[in-house]
């Protein structure tokens, strides 16, 4: 699943490990959902949208597949 | 500048990120802690003929449990979505490579193919596997 928290992070310029601390998950937690190598639980994404201040399919992208 | 950022040292966040991380570690060290008192005891409570001693075997078979009880829980408690996902995976290989090792081993062994299954070797394979399973996504970055 694509997303823009890279994006989004650096527009604030906070480091990973930063962003784990405001999250409650580790740097390299951050780092895999970044790259797209861990796909966040629901709550989470939800977390990570509300601390960005925007909703949750402007920061994920899954490709628009409704499967 | 925002606080937290990459120029301005650690934020809150880096901070509270570098506590869990201290919490993980701190259980971690813990429970190595225990098996190793665990190892030591093994070796106070041996016997010449290396049986344990009436005592040393209750209270292994007390401690033992209840330090994997209780370091489990702790471990998960201080641990991250991702890094739980990844104890799920090893605790499913471990699970999965004694269900197909033991099966076939005790068959062999009763068609007397094969010496009679080892406890203590498939105590420690399983451990392997267990722990290869935890390792194999933590490096390849998942």
């Amino acid at each position: 699943m694509r997303n823009r928290v890279k994006l989004l992070r650096t527009a604030r310029d906070w480091s990973q490990a930063e962003l784990g601390g405001r999250l409650g998950v580790s740097r390299q937690a951050v780092n895999a959902i970044e790259t797209g190598k861990h796909d966040p639980s629901l709550a989470l994404a939800f977390r990570i949208a509300r601390l960005f201040g925007k909703s949750l399919e402007e920061v994920f992208d899954d490709g628009g597949n409704d499967a | 500048m925002t606080e937290g950022t990459m120029r301005n040292g650690p934020g809150s966040g880096e901070q509270a990120e570098r506590r869990g991380r201290q919490r993980f570690v701190r259980v971690f060290v813990l429970c190595a802690l225990g098996a190793f008192v665990v190892g030591v005891l093994g070796r106070l409570g041996r016997q010449p003929d290396y049986s344990l001693t009436r005592e040393t075997a209750i209270a292994l078979a007390l401690f033992v449990p209840i330090l994997f009880a209780v370091g489990t829980w702790r471990l998960l408690a201080a641990s991250d979505e991702r890094e739980l996902r990844h104890n799920i995976g090893a605790a499913v290989v471990g699970s999965c490579f004694y269900g197909l090792v033991y099966p076939s081993w005790l068959f062999l062994w009763m068609g007397r193919l094969v010496p009679e299954p080892n406890h203590y070797v498939l105590f420690a394979a399983t451990g392997i596997a267990a722990f290869a399973g935890y390792l194999w996504p933590k490096l390849r970055g998942f």
